[in-house]
């Protein structure tokens, strides 16, 4: 461990190594070892189903994202009546309204970060199951941020929570959760398990020699 | 290795439900209903609901316009469970706030935003989804229990929409949104009464305006009627049923509503109906309509049966040939005034056999046509009546927009031209001359009575009656002094003496010529009598002349007259005037001696062929009637000229003939004022003293002798007369020709003043002379013996 993987250009893995490391205590233990012996958890040296998983998070979080946006995310009964607005359209009225910044950050927060995070779980999914042999240390560092980010994006369901405990005035103007902001969570929540459930030693397989079957296995999970 | 995540049942489940869910959404989804509506009125897609009973059942999709952009659809989802009930029965409006009298309505949509209310009824009738939005809300719902009937009313006082029906001041039912009739004669309103209170409703209801406040003074006092607070602000309509025995009331059925409940109550008696008991009739006139006001009445054989509802002016090429403006008088007829159809209820029955005798009746020549409402109102009224002889006119049943009924000109401007007529010659009499003329006669009067001429009339009249009364004493006197029984004595031997005189005259055939004389002298008569027949007209000549006489002011002849009275008075008790009964009585004694002397000269008479002398005499006198009988044949002739002469005397101007007369009288009067006049009786008596003298003388003298000169002189002058009557009728003639030129004459009395004069110189001269003719005549005819005397 003495060399730097970056500065060495190549990087011996663990799995090269004969080694095996605990997730969840990070102990290593030679591989063929199935249960640490120090937390107890389960020793698998590559998780070969953990993509099938990633993509089945990842296709519910998307389906979950589509009410998401389409439903409305607050219904403002103002004077008995009710107006329902979607995130992206409660965004824009803010900012019309002046609210620039809070608007861009809901729009950030609610839009920008979860199309993100799909499109970059998806990308390092594929990138895994398709060996690109790209910069792995630049996916380490962008799966690391997927999974800092992925608990912000609960920012809009926060808002919502709190604008509905707060403005509740009876029939003069009374918020309430619509059903966009279930849908949203749900969302939030589906993507960060996609994140979770992805691998991402993986990243680093992509420099082993194609002599293994095992990517063909991803690949058959994949498209099951 | 097929290995599958058991992870992927999630995202599966995540289809399934999306799926599911979507597949739910689309299986509850409802049909699309278009409802058009006037406008929008606060609509707005995706927010608007559908209401029923208040409960959503649906929001508004869509809204755009019409094609021709005369309205706007709203494009409305239904729910699926109300689907089937939404039939074509179904009303929709748009619930908006509203504020009334009756209170408030839709106070939610002020916040909210409108709604549209939807109402079926409980009865699936297959969806329909094409619908006419309702302007405002209904009166009723189509669900809801009650009658619905139409209200009409003249004035429209009292139909406002959502004013209440009242029954015995309890709310029963609604009145809809009013609608004026196409006429623009009646309002109409829709009318709906709730449930369990339609059942007071029949045939025989009443309706009246019950808005407003209704004050009456009588008797009783003073009385305040209010229905209700609403009714008096929003107008409400009450009914009642007084008769029993009317029918149930259908959907749909009109009432009138009458102004008061008077009206109402005595609608049931007079036999008005109270549902379509009207007709509409419209008649076109070319004349002068004024004083035809709406309310005139309509008169068929003096009874009313309708009355003028609209009159207005039509210019209509098409139908009547020019740009003439028409007026349209638009009537109201009481079906049940002519009761056509006295069998059936149905109103549009009773219109057609209406319809059908106005057909009839115009073609047996009845027509319309304006006449006075009274004597002296200028108000007119329409009379249908049968006029013989007719021009052809046809009753145009389907006449725009009523039936036209044909009417004729008639001669309205009768008793008022007249009567305008009468006035201004009345007050074109020449009242105030009339008044002053009679002023001024009074005033002349007044003078009159206030002379002293006047005044001193009594004592003059006393005077005179004093006179009379000495003269009657004379009279009195001298018959007691005279001796009368010796002048009897003398008298019935002057009779003895006439009385041989008689026989001889038997004897010697002079009975049998005065026989001859008085047959010529009938014969005479009978001549005069039928030239008397032109007498009556004659005398209506006169008659005219006299009247014309009568209209001359006679003020001034009075005046004459009077101040001849006075003269005459004057005359009367003159000193001479006095002395005349002396004078009698010398005269009397003159007389006594002329008698004694007549008596000896009739002896001699008797002896001397006096007799003979006589007989010839009247021999003569018996030829000379025959030539006045002669003469007389000539006079209807000259009655005929006198006749004309008469009427062109009648024809000439009086009024300077009497001041002519006037002036005569003047003349007489200046006359008998002379001093010669006054002397008069003193001549009188100077010529009695003249006459006894020559009584004496005659008594003195060879008077037998003289009596048979003047007996052959009288048989002379009868002789002459006899001549002269020979020559009558040729003085007839002339005569004739005199009054003939004397026509002419007075023919050019019109043109020429001076003529004129001249022939009133003439006349004068001429009733002057016919004046002397006439006092020669009754001296004649007093004093026979003049003849003989020559005096």
């Amino acid at each position: 461990m003495d060399e730097h993987p970056a500065i060495a250009g190549h990087v011996v893995t663990a799995k090269e190594a004969g080694l095996v490391s605990c997730t969840h205590c990070a102990r290593v233990w030679p591989i063929g070892t199935t249960t640490c012996v120090r937390c107890g958890a389960r020793l698998v040296s590559r998780d070969v189903k953990s993509m099938s998983r990633v993509w089945a998070w990842w296709v519910v979080g998307l389906l979950c994202y589509i009410p998401a946006n389409v439903f409305p995310m607050l219904e403002t009964t103002f004077l008995a009546r009710t107006s329902g607005d979607t995130i992206v359209g409660g965004a824009i009225v803010l900012m019309m309204h002046g609210a620039i910044p809070v608007g861009l950050v809901i729009l950030l927060a609610s839009v920008v970060i979860p199309i993100a995070k799909f499109l970059a779980v998806a990308y390092l999914a594929l990138s895994v199951q398709y060996r690109l042999p790209s910069d792995q240390l630049r996916r380490m560092k962008l799966y690391e941020l997927v999974e800092f980010i992925g608990r912000w994006s609960m920012i809009d369901v926060f808002v919502v929570a709190v604008l509905t405990a707060l403005v509740q005035l009876s029939v003069v103007v009374s918020i309430q959760p619509g059903s966009a902001a279930v849908a949203f969570a749900l969302a939030v929540v589906f993507t960060m398990l996609a994140a979770r459930s992805f691998d991402s030693r993986m990243i680093w397989d992509s420099l082993d020699p194609p002599a293994e079957a095992e990517p063909d296995d991803s690949r058959k999970d994949f498209l099951t | 290795m097929q290995r599958v995540s058991i992870v992927w049942i999630v995202p599966l489940v995540a289809l399934a439900i999306a799926v599911g869910m979507a597949w739910q959404t689309y299986q509850d989804r409802g049909s699309v209903i278009e409802i058009r509506f006037e406008q929008a009125s606060g609509i707005t897609p995706e927010q608007t609901q559908l209401r029923y009973r208040e409960v959503s059942v649906g929001v508004v999709e869509d809204l755009d316009f019409s094609d021709d952009l005369s309205h706007v659809i709203a494009h409305v989802r239904l729910d699926k469970d109300v689907e089937p009930f939404v039939d074509s029965e179904s009303v929709f409006w748009v619930v908006q706030p509203e504020v009334s009298a009756r209170g408030v309505t839709g106070l939610q949509t002020v916040l909210s935003g409108v709604y549209i209310e939807g109402s079926w009824d409980a009865v699936p009738g297959g969806l329909h989804t094409q619908f006419e939005g309702l302007q405002e809300r209904p009166v009723a719902r189509p669900d809801q229990e009650g009658t619905r009937i139409m209200l009409s009313s003249g004035s429209g006082k009292g139909l406002s929409e959502g004013a209440p029906i009242l029954f015995k001041g309890l709310e029963v039912g609604r009145v809809g949104r009013p609608v004026l009739s196409a006429d623009g004669i009646t309002i109409n309103a829709e009318a709906f009464i709730n449930a369990p209170h339609d059942q007071l409703l029949t045939s025989q209801s009443r309706f009246w305006d019950a808005s407003g406040v209704s004050f009456n003074i009588g008797t009783g006092g003073a009385s305040v009627d209010i229905e209700s607070l609403a009714s008096l602000i929003s107008g409400g309509v009450s009914f009642e049923t007084v008769v029993s025995g009317g029918n149930p009331v259908r959907d749909g059925e009109v009432f009138a509503v009458f102004p008061n409940v008077d009206d109402a109550r005595q609608s049931l008696f007079d036999g008005r109906k109270a549902n379509g008991g009207t007709m509409e009739l419209a008649m076109v006139f070319e004349e002068n309509v004024t004083g035809l006001n709406v309310g005139a009445p309509v008169m068929l054989r003096g009874l009313q049966i309708g009355e003028v509802v609209g009159i207005s002016g039509r210019v209509d090429p098409e139908q009547f040939g020019d740009d003439l403006v028409r007026l349209v008088v638009v009537l109201q007829i009481e079906m049940r005034k002519i009761d056509a159809a006295p069998d059936t209820d149905n109103p549009e029955d009773e219109r057609e056999a209406i319809l059908d005798m106005f057909e009839q009746a115009v073609s047996e020549g009845w027509r319309a046509r304006l006449a006075r409402s009274g004597l002296l109102t200028a108000a007119l009224r329409i009379e249908m009546v049968q006029i013989p002889e007719v021009g052809p006119a046809e009753f145009q049943r389907d006449g725009d927009p009523y039936p036209i009924f044909p009417s004729v000109t008639a001669e309205v401007e009768g008793v008022d031209v007249a009567a305008e007529g009468l006035l201004k010659r009345v007050s074109d009499l020449p009242i105030e001359d009339l008044l002053n003329s009679a002023k001024v006669f009074l005033d002349n009067a007044a003078a009159l009575v206030a002379s002293e001429d006047i005044q001193s009339i009594p004592a003059d009249v006393r005077g005179t009656v004093e006179s009379i009364q000495g003269a009657v004493e004379d009279v009195r006197e001298v018959i007691g002094t005279a001796d009368l029984p010796a002048l009897s004595g003398k008298v019935s031997g002057i009779a003895d003496e006439f009385s041989q005189l008689l026989e001889h005259v038997a004897d010697q055939e002079a009975v049998a010529k005065l026989v001859e004389a008085i047959e010529a002298a009938s014969e005479a008569a009978v001549e005069i009598s039928t030239a008397a027949s032109g007498v009556p007209e004659l005398v209506d000549q006169i008659e005219e002349v006299a009247e014309k006489v009568a209209s001359v002011d006679l003020q001034g002849l009075m005046d004459q007259v009077g101040g001849l009275a006075t003269n005459a008075s004057d005359f009367l008790s003159s000193e001479a005037t006095k002395s005349l009964p002396e004078v009698l009585t010398k005269s009397l004694a003159s007389v006594e001696g002329a008698v004694a002397e007549a008596t000896t000269l009739l002896s001699g008479m008797n002896s001397s062929g006096a007799v003979d002398s006589l007989t010839s005499a009247l021999a003569k006198v018996d030829t000379a009637a025959g030539d006045i009988g002669d003469a007389v044949e000539g006079l209807p002739a000259l009655i005929d000229e006198a006749r004309q002469v008469t009427e062109k005397a009648a024809a000439l101007d009086f009024e300077t003939l009497v001041s002519e007369i006037t002036g005569l009288v003047e003349s007489a009067e200046a006359m008998i004022g002379t001093q010669a006049a006054r002397e008069l009786p003193q001549s009188l008596k100077m010529a009695l003293d003249q006459v006894g003298q020559a009584l004496a003388e005659l008594r003195d003298g060879g008077t037998v002798a003289a009596v048979n000169a003047a007996l052959a002189s009288a048989e002379r002058a009868a002789t002459s007369v006899a001549d002269a009557s020979s020559e009558l009728p040729a003085l007839v003639q002339r005569t004739e020709a005199v009054l003939r030129e004397a026509e002419l004459a007075l023919a050019g009395l019109a043109d020429t003043g001076a003529l004129n004069r001249e022939a009133r110189a003439t006349l004068r001269e001429v009733s002057r002379a016919a004046d002397s003719v006439r006092s020669l005549a009754r001296t004649l005819e007093r004093k026979p013996n003049a003849l003989l005397t020559g005096k």
